[in-house]
């Protein structure tokens, strides 16, 4: 029997597993001797896979029985998922120092089992592990691009011509994407128009992301930016003359 | 580079956006910023990294089979795990020498404490088992993790306590309930460790008919 989450969502209503997730944690639990043989299945589709959701349950267990052997004999197959997650998310290239940066995450990542003031946050991580995960490689990630930017600016990352990038139909295809999954088409042009959006000086970014992507109104994105409608008319408006350079690129 | 990411109603906060949609949409940020009115900006710096982010890498949920022997993170991996090796470590030693301490900042209410003898022993009967049974479930001397589910709803539902509160309860640190017990030897009864739900059925001087009963539990 899995012990119950502690964390409540925003609501306070308590998380709890998926269902699916509770019923191969339960199968698990004090199957120990054939946890170690089951942890090296690298396939998702093999019966016995354990989901990454399992492992985090099972590693915390073990450390709880003070069962290090476990602990460790789980932990590595687990990191060497994220590290393959890593290697996707944060590709070399995309910042100054990647292969640092990707090790610091899984650093910190480690000590969420072993630091008392920190353990209950991996309740997150037995719910969605993809997402929680995504939110310490955001979190970590920001924290480097602040620090990195107390030292130099970033390199700017340009397109082909040189030049930065998005107009109205570009602007609409992240919408689209934003909402449901997107044409085939629109698939095609994302990648170039998510690298043109990045590339935005970062209040025309702020204002393309909170009004395009996230879907608040002229006014809600004026509020949260902190300036007139006019202002979010003047940089969506310059989002889009950088978009429709993009296009005619394309 | 490092640091302890401990807990904040921030940090709280992010996760809790993470989960609750793929891309974050005006309702959903406005929800946040409304509770958390003090992080305001950085929910809202957060939730667009994080629409971008799904929509560059998608929701980032789907297991994929993972390369194992990839030279590029195997390295990073084995310092990473020498790290995690080394606190484990840590964590061992620090329980060893304060155990007390821990036991003492865990305060979960034990549903049974409010049963008299009487009620104690007709509890034990309802649920087919004995007092020596259900004393170990009392004292947390049964390892959670392998108590099926079904019997814990079982019990619960004849103690007319919610399960939770009993799980709670079984999760929390054995404790050896010297109020309701005499000693007869000379020294100070210890915690041994726990045994699992078939030991403990085992071990309880139940009929092979009870036996039987709990264990069908687990299926």
């Amino acid at each position: 029997m899995a012990r119950p989450l502690i964390k409540k969502d925003q609501k306070g209503v308590l998380y709890v597993r998926p269902p699916s997730i509770e019923a191969r944690i339960n199968g698990a639990l004090g199957q120990w001797e054939t946890l170690s043989k089951r942890a090296k299945i690298a396939d998702p589709n093999v019966p016995d896979f354990l989901t990454r959701e399992c492992l985090v349950h099972l590693i915390r267990d073990a450390i709880r029985r003070n069962d290090q052997r476990l602990a460790t004999v789980l932990m590595r197959p687990l990191l060497l998922r994220c590290a393959a997650n890593l290697l996707k998310t944060v590709p070399d290239g995309a910042m100054r120092n990647a292969a640092a940066v990707r090790e610091d995450i899984l650093s910190s990542f480690q000590m969420l089992f072993t630091e008392a003031a920190a353990e209950d946050t991996l309740d997150y991580y037995e719910c969605k592990f993809g997402r929680a995960f995504k939110s310490l490689r955001l979190d970590r990630i920001e924290a480097e691009k602040s620090q990195q930017k107390g030292v130099t600016d970033l390199p700017q990352v340009r397109n082909e011509d040189g030049g930065t990038m998005p107009d109205e139909e570009a602007l609409a295809l992240l919408s689209r994407m934003a909402r449901i999954s997107g044409s085939q088409e629109d698939r095609v042009y994302l990648p170039q128009v998510l690298k043109a959006v990045n590339d935005l000086p970062p209040d025309q970014r702020r204002a393309v992301v909170l009004r395009r992507i996230i879907g608040h109104t002229e006014e809600q994105t004026a509020k949260i930016c902190k300036v007139d409608k006019r202002t979010i008319r003047y940089r969506l408006a310059r989002a889009d003359i950088q978009l429709k350079k993009l296009k005619e690129d394309l | 580079m490092n640091q302890i990411m401990t807990n904040t109603p921030l940090r709280d906060a992010m996760y809790a956006m993470s989960l609750a949609k793929s891309v974050p949409d005006a309702e959903l940020l406005d929800e946040f910023v409304r509770r958390y009115p003090e992080h305001a900006e950085a929910l809202t710096d957060f939730a667009i990294e994080l629409a971008i982010d799904a929509l560059t890498h998608g929701d980032d949920d789907e297991e994929t089979e993972v390369p194992t022997d990839l030279e590029a993170i195997s390295s990073a991996v084995s310092r990473v795990m020498s790290q995690f090796q080394n606190r484990l470590f840590e964590v061992s030693q620090e329980r060893t020498a304060a155990p007390s301490a821990r036991v003492a900042t865990t305060s979960i209410a034990n549903p049974f404490a409010s049963l008299d003898r009487e009620r104690f022993r007709a509890l034990a009967s309802s649920i087919d088992a004995n007092a020596v049974m259900l004393s170990k479930l009392r004292d947390r001397l049964i390892d959670p993790a392998t108590i099926p589910r079904g019997f814990c709803d079982h019990l619960a539902d004849e103690m007319d306590e919610p399960v939770d509160a009993l799980i709670a309860h079984l999760y929390a640190p054995p404790e050896v309930s010297s109020a309701r017990q005499l000693y007869k030897a000379v020294g100070k009864p210890t915690l041994t460790a726990r045994q699992s739900f078939e030991e403990a059925v085992a071990g309880s001087g139940l009929s092979d008919e009870q036996q039987r009963r709990l264990l069908s539990f687990r299926k």
